[in-house]
């Protein structure tokens, strides 16, 4: 069984790295996103370093949510879903694994990414520290926040849009306290991690599982 | 008669089909013993592709029973999905990846061995295509790498295959004919559909036909 959750695991890191923009995309995306606030705004340094922690959790949101319209979808046309359900893997692992390709193969990136934004930002060492755990604690639960969405949009043509209706005020707790991690005074940051990682276990627990009766329902 | 010794690899009793909840297909009673291969054929959207999906365990019968090896499929759904192998319509080839990552994949999937995915190579002349992106073979070559998943069979009793013969040239369908015989002489079930005459001497054919009238449909998408 490992075997096989790793199989589907490195098999959508390949695919994802080989799919146009490959693995550039995202921190492409997020670079972009951060880099339109300060051209819009035209701030003083002292609002720059304000906003910077809102700029980086927004585009990070928002580079998770671009990439998951077609992650089931390919799976479903080409009838490896059906495969993959006669294999030995129940479907809610399938879907854990499915999330961690995607988790490594958007998250990463956007964690690399996340300092020199904050550095362009001219973000201190440690809240540029705080800004990084935070992304770490956060982004698997928006990862499987956003999964959730997509199995339940999977049979639709063109559900991009539905599905950032859906996954946008569903990842709105992990926003804030993200957000709220990293620009709290002090104390409060820590609280902000916290619920961040109480968010990621519950979705961790819980959403597997919820994806894969989805996706049973969706194959029937 | 030497019934009853060893369970029927499947048996239906009534059993009912249906696609986006609707009915396609009633009253179908089987029984497969092991080597049995059942060819089963009809006109498009008769319901063979949801008959098949409906055996593998995929979408719930719409009624009546199913057994495979002796145990009811709503004893065990996953142990029954489990013990099937389907090579469906679709190909399930990712194109970006070459056929041996893309045939290693289903190997670890299914839990096939490594000697298995050794053995596959041999098959359907796919040492010539073994590092080839899937996106630069034919639509026939394509398929002659789906169907060589066969060889991933390990120990399911059960083989289900949608249009196998699709697309393959004369001497992969002799090929295909072969490979479906050795795997019914090891003792596994087979069915398969086609729409059209099969290449294979002997076997047993089932003639679905449209009986399900428009009044009787259920309408309601569960």
């Amino acid at each position: 069984m490992t075997r096989a959750f790793f199989a589907i695991v490195l098999r959508d890191l390949r695919l994802h790295a080989t799919s146009g923009g490959g693995l550039l995309l995202a921190p492409g995306f997020f670079a972009l996103v951060a880099t339109l606030f300060p051209l819009a705004l035209n701030p003083a340094p002292a609002t720059l370093r304000l906003i910077a922690p809102a700029v980086v959790w927004i585009g990070g949101l928002l580079a998770v949510l671009i990439s998951l319209e077609r992650i089931f979808g390919e799976d479903i046309e080409d009838g490896s879903l059906d495969a993959m359900a006669l294999g030995l893997l129940p479907l809610a692992l399938v879907a854990l694994a499915k999330a961690l390709g995607h988790l490594v193969a958007f998250g990463v990136p956007l964690l690399v990414t996340a300092p020199l934004i904050a550095l362009a930002y001219q973000l201190d060492t440690a809240t540029t520290g705080k800004l990084l755990l935070s992304l770490l604690l956060g982004l698997p639960a928006l990862t499987l926040i956003g999964l959730f969405a997509a199995a339940l949009t999977a049979g639709l043509k063109r559900a991009g849009a539905l599905i950032a209706l859906i996954v946008v005020p569903l990842e709105l707790p992990v926003l804030i306290f993200g957000v709220w991690s990293v620009a709290a005074p002090a104390g409060g940051g820590q609280t902000g991690l916290i619920y961040l990682a109480l968010i990621t276990l519950g979705a961790l627990i819980l959403l597997p599982a919820a994806v894969g009766a989805v996706l049973r329902l969706v194959l029937e | 008669m030497t019934e009853d010794r060893i369970a029927p690899v499947l048996k239906t009793e009534d059993l009912a089909v249906s696609r986006a909840g609707r009915l396609l297909l009633t009253g179908l009673t089987l029984t497969l013993e092991p080597g049995a291969i059942l060819h089963v054929s009809g006109e498009n959207g008769i319901g063979k592709t949801s008959l098949i999906r409906t055996l593998a365990g995929l979408a719930p019968p719409a009624g009546g029973r199913l057994w495979l090896s002796g145990v009811p499929f709503m004893e065990d759904p996953q142990g029954h999905r489990e013990s099937c192998l389907m090579i469906a319509h679709e190909n399930a080839l990712k194109p970006a990846l070459s056929v041996a990552r893309n045939l290693t994949f289903w190997a670890q999937v299914w839990g096939a061995t490594d000697a298995s995915v050794a053995a596959v190579r041999r098959l359907f002349g796919l040492a010539a295509l073994w590092e080839r992106p899937v996106r630069t073979l034919s639509q026939g070559q394509k398929r002659r790498v789906s169907l060589a998943r066969l060889a991933f069979a390990g120990d399911r009793p059960l083989l289900l295959l949608d249009e196998p013969w699709v697309g393959l040239d004369e001497a992969a369908a002799q090929e295909l004919a072969d490979c479906l015989f050795a795997h019914a002489r090891a003792g596994r079930a087979i069915v398969m559909t086609s729409h059209q005459p099969v290449p294979m001497a002997g076997i047993a054919t089932l003639h679905l036909k449209a009986h399900v009238a428009p009044a009787q449909e259920e309408t309601e998408t569960v």
